[in-house]
């Protein structure tokens, strides 16, 4: 009677490719979960890291801040002289535009050499540090008040009114 | 029987349902990837929108700190001590209540001929909120010549990015506390505005040396109610001169006429003088007493003084009696205080 028994189990190929078939099923949705769950994860990631610099990089402009210590026009020279101040709470402070501009005239300088007071170049000023810049070629009327504005890499852009 | 078949029925199904748990395990996954995308996205974004509170707020206090510093720098001399070098002395006194760190000296000379500026970077000049302190720099302006006048400007930076000028002049005398208006009385004073009458001068003068051959003499004061309501003038306002031994009085009247021989309309508190909220008006004193149509100073001089030709100087005080219009049963008084008077010859 036992014998039997055994004899139609083994016989029994059918059961066996179901159980079979079964485990690879579930193996396959396990692995395709997790491969979901990993891509899932890393698209994330680098949508938070994007956001991230996003907001770091709104961050550090809402710090930005610059002070104008003094503007002067040379008329011999016609050259000016922007002395500033990094005083915000960031830095690596630059400046990628200078704009001078009256109500009806306006020029844009996209190359500026900074420099610090004691006449060291620099690429940025740091937090409390004081630097210049000096534009060459630039004719004013002296007495006239002129607007100058600088724009920092990071997008901040900072303006004073000054007497020629 | 029955319950048997069931179970083998469901073992059965089960068992070829293979698809069915391979969905089961797939949902889970699933809500596995839905909860961790929702998660990890709102509390990364809930954590950068704290940080960028924290900055606007940290900009909020920053940009405060800048508009609250309040210096005044005053007092200064610019002394050229040799060629190319100049002396700056101020004065800084810081009002506010935030201590200021001043980073940089910038001076700025000029003549007809010159023009010249420079800057000195400070260390350790930090004034706390209230302090006052002297400030004396040696600074290089190139050009100053010792011996020429220069016209000098100069302003100094704070640490924070403001700009103080540096004034010459000394810093103005502080506002003084005024009293409320409760303490001081209501009314105000013009205080040029003690004329006098006459009988030969009966057009309204400038008080300031009266004859004592004049006869029928009144005094007029313009005062202001800067009180917010009305207020009731009483018979008992005088106007008193303070003289060598004597006091004369001089009652507040309705009224008065020059023509033929003066006379006084007597003031009546039943008909007072109202003077309405910031309104002004012209007073006029005269009377012997309170109430009544007799001359202090009328076909002869006030008891006491005398008609010799020595000038007597007086002092002219007001006793100002009222009542608000509110509160007619309660009654205020004020003293007013002129420029004084001379009674000549």
């Amino acid at each position: 009677m036992k014998s039997t028994k055994n004899l139609r189990f083994f016989k029994n190929k059918h059961a066996v490719s179901a159980v079979i078939s079964n485990i690879i099923l579930v193996a396959a949705v396990i692995t395709i979960g997790f491969a979901a769950i990993a891509w899932t994860y890393s698209q994330s990631s680098a949508y938070m890291a994007q956001y991230g610099e996003s907001v770091q990089s709104d961050v550090d402009k809402l710090r930005e801040r610059v002070s104008f210590e003094y503007v002067f026009y040379n008329n011999t020279a016609k050259s000016l002289s922007v002395y500033l101040m990094n005083s915000g709470k960031v830095g690596d402070v630059n400046f990628t535009t200078v704009y001078i501009s009256n109500s009806s005239w306006i020029v844009t300088f996209t190359s500026v050499q900074l420099k610090f007071l004691n006449g060291a170049s620099t690429p940025d000023l740091d937090m409390g540090q004081e630097g210049y810049f000096a534009l060459g070629s630039v004719t004013l009327q002296s007495g006239n008040a002129y607007t100058v504005k600088v724009v920092t890499w990071r997008g901040s852009s900072f303006e004073n009114t000054f007497v020629a | 029987m029955r319950t048997r078949l069931w179970h083998r029925t469901r073992r059965n199904r089960l068992a070829a349902g293979r698809k069915g748990f391979s969905s089961i395990v797939g949902a889970i996954f699933m809500v596995l990837i839905v909860w961790i995308l929702a998660s990890s996205y709102f509390i990364y974004t809930l954590s950068q929108n704290t940080v960028y509170n924290d900055a606007i707020r940290e900009k909020n206090l920053l940009e405060s700190n800048v508009l609250s510093e309040n210096v005044q720098v005053a007092n200064t001399t610019y002394v050229v001590n040799g060629n190319d070098k100049v002396n700056v002395s101020t004065s800084i006194t810081n009002i506010g209540s935030l201590s200021v760190q001043f980073t940089t000296l910038w001076a700025y000379a000029s003549n007809a001929t010159y023009t010249g500026y420079n800057f000195t970077q400070l260390s350790n000049v930090n004034v706390q909120g209230g302090a006052i302190i002297p400030l004396s720099v040696n600074m290089t302006i190139q050009g100053l010549r010792q011996g020429s006048a220069y016209s000098f400007a100069s302003w100094l930076i704070t640490g924070r990015g403001n700009v103080v000028p540096v004034e010459i002049a000394p810093p103005p005398e502080p506002e003084p506390e005024h009293l409320p208006i409760s303490t001081t009385g209501f009314f105000s004073l013009d205080w040029f505005y003690l004329k006098y009458t006459a009988r030969y001068n009966p057009t309204p003068s400038d008080a300031t040396v009266i004859s004592k051959s004049y006869r029928y003499v009144a005094f007029y004061i313009n005062v202001t109610n800067n009180g917010d309501e009305a207020m009731m003038i009483k018979s008992t306002s005088l106007i008193m001169l303070l003289i060598e031994w004597q006091e004369p009085l001089f009652y507040i009247v309705r009224g008065l006429s020059y023509s033929g021989t003066p006379t006084i309309t007597a003031y009546d508190d039943g008909n007072p003088i109202i003077i309405d909220s910031h309104q002004s008006y012209i007073l006029t004193f005269a009377a012997k007493s309170a109430a009544v149509g007799t001359w202090a100073w009328g076909g002869s001089l006030p008891v006491g003084i005398s008609s010799g030709s020595t000038p007597e100087g007086g002092i002219v005080m007001t006793a100002l009696v009222y009542t608000m219009q509110s509160q007619p049963t309660k009654t205020y008084a004020q003293s007013l205080s002129f420029r004084a008077l001379v009674l000549g010859p």
